[in-house]
Order: structure tokens, then C-alpha cells, then sequence
């Protein structure tokens, strides 16, 4: 259910005709098929599907990590297909936040050291205030006391935490999370879309959350369906 | 918003600084690290070691020249030549050298000897010493010649003239106390002009002598001593202007056995080095790979956090440039640490506090190293993860690991640059990296390949164990590739280290066995020769030979005068020459062209000569030559080319003819004994009754050859050792990078419910199958490099070497299995769990 707030925003992400194809020895498979719909500043929408659906594929051409074989992506103005590595690099260090499922810290840093990371990256603020700021938000996400742990040395929900501290540290405009729950068990997992969801609603980001699970679609406002490279939109 | 606005700021090198602060807490650049500082330690160490060594070495053999290097005249050189050496930093020493007749003071002349007169600057010896006994006690050893108006005299000459000492002497108008018996002159040369019968003055009494004149034909020694650099200086300075007739001796001229010696050591060394260089660059490689397989999802998740691709690249490069430099720093320290180890264990042969420092070349080296390392073979890793694609991070491939793999081969140019600047020897690395390593690594390749396909019809007939195991080399062929083409050549480069010091040693303790004459026997008259020779046989004593000696002088060759050819640059030309005849080859002459003794074209007789000097001479067979000796002409054709062995202390000659060519000029006969101290006496009572014959004893030449010898075989054996622990470190840096994919999988293996003896089993199948490869190529590189090496750089003989195919093979097999299987022990004895969430968090 979008609210009239949210319906008035401006796009912030918008795909049109999007298609992905790749080489096999069996000849060119389509993985995407014209993929087209627009995403609100401030929504949560969820990308829902079975497995080998393309979920992922459709979030890796959304954030710039791949490169659509057809069609375009918007995103916060700026054409993806126009830009190059360096400047969609330069994009997601301001713009785009990630949550993974197999949470992607750096093993060789602390807790506190991989969400000063993103901010370290953008050479805008002071080491001081980076470290300031990733102090902050691991306090939030309840991890003051492992600041100075290595992801070897925590959880999988820790681990998670410290990728969502990571995530709106760097108080991104949309954030993109890869079933971010899928290598959890249930009890964790709730607390983890709790912190996920009251973080996105406090810093007012926009979120687009690829899962298979029907229940944390349901706490999206929208959610989208894919199935075999298509797209299909159900509004909750 | 514009694009420039989201343009990243440039890389900042304090970022790049902290993330290698933190990579290093988290021990991501500990093998890397380490392989540096092994590459780094091992070459400076052995650099260090090696040039102080050879330092020493040449020091101890520069007593032969009693100087670095000297320049011999025919008339005094301008001050301000010798001004201009000074103050370049260099010693400078002269002596004056003729023929001349000395007589007792006061005697009416009936008593005179034929001496070589040598006048001595107060400098003299720059290098060595000189023995000296005033007759009664042992002799005992100065650095400085006679003071003014005294001479130190042979024995021979003593023996002569009827004298002892306190005795005068008159030498032209002057007149000299005889003060002491020369026992000792390093500097006398290996000429037997003049040996026995040296009277040795001071530099300033030689004007008063009236002896040199217009027109004397003076031999004018200037010794020069001090840095190698400073030296070479001053020579490129010196050379053009040097008048027609100079000559400038080095060790290699004067005493070619020695320096033949010194040669094949330092070449040992720089081997051993160029080896080491190579362990470290193996070490690196597999750090390298290690670092790459590691740290693609790392990359991948900076794109994804929005580092571009430069960004990434000054990140990685900012981290390496620290890594660098402290991994050179601490390679210097441990280095030299390792160096004065060495020094240490070396005490009791060496005097180590003696030895001169080393400068600053070890260090440069070491620093080059580690950047050639860094360079060649890091810098590849890089270039695979910068193309790391940002969705990385959303489903993983292994594709960059294998394509780092393949690039190693890039190395090799890396490498051969390294081996280049370390050695200065093109060959060595030509033999070492094309010859050795290439030829081997393309069979060795396909061999091992050709290994891993028969392993699988192997595995289908085996047992569960066999089958895993091998099973296991298959799915991880490129890396099991990999690991035994790199293990190969490790154990190929320690075999072949090992298989020539044994030729190198071998060869310098037959150079002079322990019955080697240490005496020569010269000026026997003709008419004496029979007589002698019996004598001697009735006191059992042996000679090498007798044979004749005619002083002669190369004038032309095919036509053309010799000193306008050559100039100063062939001595052999300006001076007289031993010629001589036999029946006979002399032993330890070997022909190498043509054939002895030739028969006479035209009434031009035959000639033998030297390869060396046919080299310098650049003479071929059938060139034709002229002698002059005396006043008379001879005139000759090459019919052969010898080979000598100078260091067996037997008479040599550059020209040796059949009989009946030289049988007409004067001439007297030498030879070469050996004889123990008892012997001494009885050979002195009979040499009594031959006045005219001088004995030369080469007893202390003989032991400073053998003092070297030993010190050069010490240093070849430590540095042996040295190269043997890098190798094994390698080899075990080498083998621990690998274990992570197998210890993930022994873990799933134990989860699925295998038991400790099919998981340690297959992994000892594995490992033995790696070993067992790795062996058997090892021992055919080893025998092909040692071949090429042997016969081409060292000159020596080949063996073949057939412990070797039984040796290498099973010790690589069992050092494989034994320390892979330690390595993987952990899988058997931890939860499998543990092992598994390490596994994940790390991928």
C-alpha cells in the first residue's frame, strides 16, 4: 500500500524495457524479459520469486553492479547505461547502500573498521568523524561492545548487524538488500528485518528487497513478482 | 546533480596506509610478507656473505701481486700519475727490477753472482707480506723492504757468494749490509726469471748504485691498492695515455690457478644467490595467488561500497608500496643478521674481524628483489582483481584464481631480469632461466599432465583411499599443476646446488693433491742433467720431468710485428719467453687442436702453444711465428693447441716444440719435486754438489692456494646450507598456501561421516602423488641443468649422476607428505564445524 506522501515523490528508480541475456554453449539464454516499473523515493518494495527466477540478476542491473543487455535504469536522475564503471562506482559510494545475504564484511577488518569503510571511500568527511558515525551506528544496530571484533569471531546475526550498520551508515538514498535474512534462523532473522525496517523507516531511504519469503514481502509496501524473467506487480 | 559532482575525490594514501595496517592485524599479508622478506633476507644475506667472502678471498690472493693491481713500465711514470691515484683513494708502491751481478766487498771479483736486483718504495707490499730470517730462528713475517743501506738476499745467493749475514754485498757503486735472508716474496710471480736469486734494496739507495742508465732495460712495478671502484677509475683514466710497452697485471695474469679458483667460487655464489632469487620469486608467486584467491571478494565488495577502479588500484598499490618497503627493511636486518651468523660459524677459519665490509650492492640487490617480485608477479594478481566485476558479490565464480595462475608465466621475463642484475652474468641466467627452466618446465608441464590422466585410470582399479585421493588431484588439476611444476623446480634448484658443490669440491681437492711438487729445480746445466736425475732417484725422489729451457722473445706473427699487434695488451709480447722441447706430451697437457708433434711444412718447424695465449694472440692453426732468441731468428708454424693445468706444480710452458728444433741454442734444464721435511736435508746435501742450480720451494704458494681452496669450499658449503633452509621454507610457504581448499573439504568429508583414516589417507594419496611428480621432474631437470651448468659456465667434466633418480624423488615424496599431512592434521582433530565456518567467513 504506497501512501499519498510516498506517491508524490519523485522516482528514484525506474527500469524501462530492461532485458538481460547470456551465452551458453546451448546458444543465448534470456534471463530478464522487459522488465518495466518505477520506484518512489522513500518506498519499500519487495522483488519476490523462486529460485533461478532472476531476483538477483534484476537487483545487480538495478544497483550498477551489471550491465543490462537491452533497456535502461534511472537512478536518482542519472541513466545507468550511460555511465561508466568509475562513475556508477561514484554513484553507489553516495547514493546506494547493500545488505547480502552471505553479508560480504572483509575478514581482514574489524566490525567498527568495515562500516567506516563506505564512508572512508567517499573522502568527504574526516577519519575522525567516519569512525564518529560507524561508533554511532553499531551502537544502534546493538554491537558497542563488539567494535573491535572480526566478523570470523561473531555470529551470523552479528555479522548481519554489522552489514546493516554498514549499509545506512553511509546514509544512503536507496538501499538494496539480497535475501538478507537467508542465512539466518527464524528467531535472528526477525530481529534482523525489525533493525532493517525501523532503520529504513528513520533515515527515510528507499529499499528494494529481493527475498522468497512471503512474510517479509508483506512488511513492503509494494512487492513484485518474478517468475521466469518477467515481472508482475502486486500492491499489498 | 552532475556528473563531476559524483566523480570520486583522488585515492589519498593514508587510506590506502590504514587498510594495510588493518589487512596486516588480520593476517591477509603474512604470506605475502613473509615470502618478501624470505626473497629479501636470502638475497641480501648471501649477497653480504658472498662479498666480504670474496673480498677476503681476492685480498688473500692479492699477496700474489703484493698489490690490486699493477702497472709495469719500461721507464718511470710522471708523479702526476701517481699523484692523480692518490688522490683517488689508492696506495701506490714501486719497484725496480733488473738483472745484475753482485759481488762480495772487497772481493778482486773471482766470486760474483748473477742476482735479480728489485729496489722497494718504503709503501712496499701494499698486499701480503715478506719472509725474512736473519738465519738462526724461524722466519718471521714484515710488511715493509729493507731500510737504506741494507739488502735482504736469497739464500741462494749467500750460498754463492760464500756469505752469511753481516756480511756486505756491493751492487754497482754501493755497497750493503746484508741484514737478512729473504725467505718470502708473495709479489716474485710466477716466472722463473730470476727466482732464487733476489736481492732486495730500498728504492732510495738505487741512484747511488749508478746501475740504471740510458738505454738498461728496467722493469718498472708501480703497485696500486685500495677500493675496487676507485681502482677502476683511476685504470679507465690511466689506460689511454699509457706509453707503448705498459702492461697492467691483475690476479688473473699472475697467478691464473688462484684466480681460477677464486672464479669458480664467486660463480658458486652468485649461483647460490641466482637460486635464492628464484625460491623467493616461487615463494611470491604463491603468495601472490594466495593474495588474489583471498581478496577477489574483497574487491569486489569495495565496487560495490563505490571505490572505483582507480581507487582500488592506488589502494592496492599504496598497500604494496608498505608492504615493500617494510618487508625490504626487515629482509636488510635479518639478512644482516644472517650474515654475521655465518661469520660467526666461520670464526674459527676466517678471521671475520678482519674481513673487509661489504658495501652497499647486497642491499640494493635485496631492495630490487623484493620490488622485481612485487612487480612481476604481485602485480599481475592485481591487474585479475581489479577486473573483478562488482555482482561478484551476488554469485561467485573461480575464474580470476585460475586466470592469475596462468599469467605466472609472465614471471619469467621478471625473473630473468632479477637473475640478470643479480649475477651480471648472462649466461648463467640464459642457462638458469632458458637452458634450465624453460626447457624444463614445458616438458615438465605436459609430463604432468600426462601423470594426472594416467592417475585416473589409476584411481578406477584402487581402493576408496586411492580413489579419493586421487580423485582430489584431478578436480584441482590446474592448482595440483601448479604445486608440482613449482615443487619441481624447487627441489630441481636445491639438486643441482648440491650436485656441483660436490664436482666443486671434488675438483679443488684433486687442484693440488697432498705428493703435488713444492720444489723447482732450475738452472741445471746440460751436462748435469743425467747425473741429477740419478742422484735424485738414489734419494727416491720423483720429478715431474726435466726439461730444457730456451729464453726467447715472440717478435712476429704471420708476418707482422707481435707489440704492434697487441700493444700493452698482451704482456707475453714485450717479455722473454720459456721455450721448450720434449719427446714426449708432458702429462696434464691435453691437445685440443691439431696434433703433436707435427711435422715440419717446408722446413718451418712445428709448434705447440697454449690455448690461453693462442686466445690472447688470437692464433689459429698453421699461423705462422717468429722467435727471436739471442741474435738469432726462428721461424715456426702452430701445429697444435694444449691445455695446461697450472696448478699442478709442474713446468709449463706456453711454446713447447718437438726435438731437434730448439737443440741448438743454450739452454738450461728445470724441474719440480716434491719432497717432505726429512727429505729436505738429503736433497740440500745433493744440490751442493750442483752450485749452479737454484732450488725454489713453493711450499707457502702451495699452502696460500690451499688456504683459499678451503675458504672458498667453507663458504660454498654454508651457503649450501643457507639456500637448502630457504628452499625447504619455500617449499613449505608453498604447500601451506594450498591448504585451506583441502582442509574445507576433509571437513565436509568428516561431516558426511568419513573416518580420520580415509580423510588422512586420501590426503597422503595427494600428496604422494604431488611428491612423487614433483621428484621424478626435479631429478630430470636437476640432471639436465647440472649437465648444462657443469659443462658450460664451470668447465668441468660430467657425470652422470644416478643416486640422483632415487634420491630426489623419495625425499620430495616423503618431505610432501609429512608436512602436508601436519599442515592438514587439523582437519581430523577439530569439529569439522569450526573448520567450515572459518572456511565461509573467509570466502
Amino acid at each position: 500500500m504506497n501512501s499519498p506522501l510516498v506517491q508524490e515523490n519523485p522516482p528514484i528508480l525506474q527500469a524501462h524495457n530492461l532485458g538481460k541475456t547470456v551465452s551458453t554453449p546451448a546458444g543465448e539464454l534470456a534471463l530478464l524479459h522487459d522488465i518495466n516499473f518505477s520506484v518512489h523515493a522513500g518506498e519499500s518494495v519487495a522483488i519476490v520469486g523462486a529460485s533461478g527466477s532472476g531476483k538477483s540478476t534484476l537487483l545487480g542491473l538495478l544497483a550498477g553492479l551489471d550491465m543490462p543487455s537491452s533497456g535502461d535504469i534511472m537512478l536518482d536522475g542519472l541513466s545507468l547505461t550511460a555511465l561508466d564503471e568509475e562513475q556508477k562506482a561514484a554513484l553507489r559510494a553516495r547514493k546506494v547502500g547493500f545488505v547480502f545475504q552471505n553479508f560480504q564484511l572483509l575478514p581482514s577488518l574489524t566490525a567498527l573498521e568495515n562500516v567506516m569503510l563506505p564512508l572512508e571511500l567517499r573522502h568527504t568527511e574526516t577519519h575522525a568523524h567516519c569512525e564518529q558515525r560507524a561508533r554511532e551506528f553499531l551502537q544502534h544496530v546493538g554491537l558497542a561492545e563488539r567494535l573491535d571484533h572480526y566478523p570470523r569471531t561473531l555470529s551470523g546475526g552479528e555479522q548481519q548487524r554489522v552489514a546493516i550498520a554498514r549499509a545506512f551508515a553511509g546514509l544512503p538514498a536507496i538501499l538494496f538488500a539480497d535475501e538478507p535474512t537467508g542465512n539466518l534462523d527464524s528467531q535472528t532473522a526477525n530481529n534482523i528485518v525489525d533493525l532493517l525496517f525501523t532503520l529504513n523507516r528513520e533515515s527515510g531511504a528507499t529499499l528494494i528487497l529481493v527475498t522468497h519469503d512471503e512474510k517479509l514481502a508483506a512488511r513492503c509496501t509494494r512487492c513484485l513478482h518474478m517468475d521466469a524473467g518477467q515481472l508482475t506487480e502486486t500492491t499489498l | 546533480m552532475t556528473l563531476s559532482a559524483i566523480t570520486p575525490s583522488s585515492w589519498k594514501m593514508p587510506l590506502a596506509w590504514r587498510m594495510l595496517v588493518r589487512e596486516w592485524r588480520g593476517g591477509e599479508l603474512g604470506l605475502l610478507f613473509a615470502s618478501l622478506v624470505l626473497g629479501v633476507t636470502l638475497v641480501t644475506g648471501i649477497s653480504l656473505f658472498a662479498e666480504r667472502l670474496q673480498k677476503a678471498l681476492v685480498g688473500e690472493a692479492s699477496v700474489y701481486l703484493g698489490a690490486d693491481r699493477v702497472l709495469q713500465v719500461n721507464d718511470p711514470v710522471a708523479q702526476d700519475w701517481l699523484n692523480h691515484a692518490q688522490q683517488q683513494g689508492l696506495s701506490v708502491a714501486r719497484t725496480t727490477l733488473f738483472p745484475t751481478m753482485v759481488y762480495p766487498s772487497g772481493s778482486d771479483g773471482e766470486r760474483s753472482a748473477l742476482s735479480a736486483l728489485k729496489a722497494v718504495s718504503t709503501s712496499y707490499p701494499l698486499r701480503g707480506d715478506l719472509g725474512i730470517s736473519d738465519g738462526t730462528g724461524q722466519p718471521e713475517a714484515v710488511r715493509h723492504g729493507p731500510a737504506s743501506g741494507v739488502a735482504w738476499v736469497d739464500n741462494n745467493i749467500l750460498t754463492q757468494l760464500d756469505l752469511g749475514i753481516g756480511d756486505r754485498i756491493d751492487v754497482g757503486n754501493s755497497s750493503f749490509v746484508v741484514e737478512r735472508v729473504l725467505t718470502r716474496e708473495g709479489d716474485a710471480g710466477s716466472s722463473f726469471y730470476g727466482m732464487g736469486t733476489r736481492v732486495m734494496i730500498s728504492d732510495s739507495d738505487l741512484p747511488a748504485t749508478g746501475l740504471i742508465i740510458p738505454g738498461s732495460r728496467v722493469e718498472y712495478r708501480y703497485l696500486f691498492a685500495g677500493g675496487e671502484t676507485a681502482l677502476d677509475n683511476f685504470f679507465d683514466w690511466l689506460e689511454p695515455q699509457l706509453p707503448k710497452g705498459s702492461r697492467v697485471i691483475t690476479l688473473h695474469d699472475n697467478q691464473p690457478g688462484i684466480a681460477g679458483a677464486l672464479d669458480k667460487a664467486g660463480l658458486f655464489l652468485r649461483l647460490a644467490g641466482s637460486l635464492g632469487v628464484l625460491l623467493a620469486a616461487l615463494a611470491a608467486a604463491f603468495a601472490a595467488q594466495r593474495y588474489c584467491e583471498r581478496h577477489t571478494d574483497t574487491i569486489a565488495v569495495l565496487k560495490t561500497l563505490g571505490a572505483g577502479r582507480p581507487q582500488v588500484l592506488g589502494l592496492l598499490a599504496g598497500q604494496m608500496t608498505g608492504l615493500w618497503l617494510l618487508a625490504t627493511l626487515t629482509g636488510f636486518l635479518l639478512g644482516a643478521l644472517l650474515q654475521q651468523a655465518f661469520l660467526g660459524a666461520m670464526a674459527d677459519w676466517v678471521p671475520v674481524a678482519a674481513l673487509p665490509p661489504a658495501g652497499a650492492y647486497p642491499f640494493v640487490i635485496g631492495a630490487a628483489t623484493s620490488l622485481l617480485c612485487l612487480l612481476t608477479l604481485v602485480l599481475p594478481a592485481f591487474w585479475h582483481l581489479l577486473a573483478v566485476p562488482p555482482w561478484r558479490v551476488l554469485r561467485s565464480d573461480s575464474t580470476g584464481v585460475l586466470a592469475y595462475s596462468r599469467s605466472l608465466w609472465l614471471a619469467l621475463p621478471g625473473t630473468g631480469a632479477l637473475l640478470l642484475l643479480y649475477s651480471h652474468d648472462w649466461k648463467l641466467t640464459g642457462l638458469l632461466l632458458g637452458g634450465g627452466l624453460a626447457l624444463v618446465l614445458l616438458p615438465a608441464a605436459l609430463f604432468g599432465w600426462s601423470l594426472l590422466i594416467g592417475g585416473r585410470a589409476l584411481s578406477m582399479q584402487a581402493g576408496s583411499v586411492w580413489r579419493l585421493g586421487i580423485a582430489n588431484v584431478l578436480r584441482r588439476r590446474w592448482l595440483s599443476l601448479l604445486q608440482i611444476v613449482v615443487f619441481a623446480i624447487c627441489f630441481m634448484l636445491l639438486a643441482v646446488m648440491v650436485l656441483l658443490r660436490g664436482s666443486l669440491l671434488n675438483e679443488w681437492k684433486l687442484q693440488i693433491p697432498p705428493d703435488a711438487p713444492n720444489v723447482f729445480l732450475i738452472n741445471i746445466a746440460p751436462d748435469e742433467v743425467s747425473k741429477l736425475q740419478g742422484e735424485l732417484q738414489n734419494i727416491h725422489l720423483q720429478t715431474a720431468g726435466l726439461y730444457p729451457m730456451v729464453r726467447g722473445r715472440l717478435t712476429e706473427i704471420n708476418g707482422q710485428q707481435a707489440t704492434e699487434l697487441f700493444g700493452e695488451s698482451v704482456g707475453e709480447v714485450y717479455r722473454e719467453l720459456n721455450l721448450s722441447w720434449s719427446i714426449t706430451l708432458p702429462p696434464d697437457n691435453v691437445i685440443v687442436q691439431g696434433d703433436w708433434p707435427g711435422v715440419s711444412r717446408a722446413n718451418v718447424p712445428p709448434v705447440s702453444i697454449e690455448q690461453g695465449l693462442a686466445k690472447r694472440l688470437h692464433l689459429q692453426l698453421g699461423d705462422k711465428l717468429l722467435f727471436t732468441i739471442g741474435d738469432a731468428r726462428l721461424t715456426t708454424y702452430i701445429a697444435s693447441i694444449r691445455s695446461l693445468n697450472w696448478d699442478k706444480m709442474t713446468p709449463n710452458f706456453y711454446f713447447l716444440f718437438p726435438p731437434d728444433t730448439l737443440e741448438t741454442y743454450s739452454a738450461t734444464w728445470m724441474t719440480s719435486l716434491h719432497r717432505n721435511a726429512q727429505q729436505e736435508a738429503v736433497l740440500s746435501r745433493v744440490l751442493r754438489h750442483y752450485p749452479s742450480v737454484s732450488a725454489y720451494p713453493v711450499d707457502d704458494l702451495i699452502a696460500r692456494i690451499q688456504t683459499i681452496v678451503e675458504r672458498a669450499s667453507l663458504a660454498v658449503e654454508v651457503i649450501l646450507l643457507l639456500v637448502l633452509i630457504a628452499g625447504l621454507l619455500v617449499l613449505l610457504t608453498c604447500l601451506r598456501a594450498s591448504i585451506d581448499e583441502r582442509l574445507h573439504e576433509s571437513a565436509l568429508l568428516r561431516t558426511l561421516g568419513a573416518g580420520k583414516q580415509l580423510i588422512l589417507g586420501s590426503l597422503a594419496v595427494e600428496f604422494i602423488f604431488i611428491g612423487l611428480t614433483a621428484g621424478i621432474l626435479a631429478a630430470c631437470g636437476a640432471e639436465l641443468t647440472a649437465w648444462a651448468l657443469q659443462t658450460h659456465l664451470f668447465k668441468m667434466d660430467f657425470v652422470a649422476h644416478p643416486l640422483l633418480w632415487i634420491f630426489v624423488p623419495t625425499i620430495s615424496t616423503l618431505m610432501i607428505v609429512s608436512a602436508g599431512t601436519v599442515f592438514c592434521y587439523r582437519a581430523v582433530i577439530v569439529p569439522p564445524i569450526t573448520i567450515l565456518r572459518e572456511s565461509n567467513r573467509q570466502n
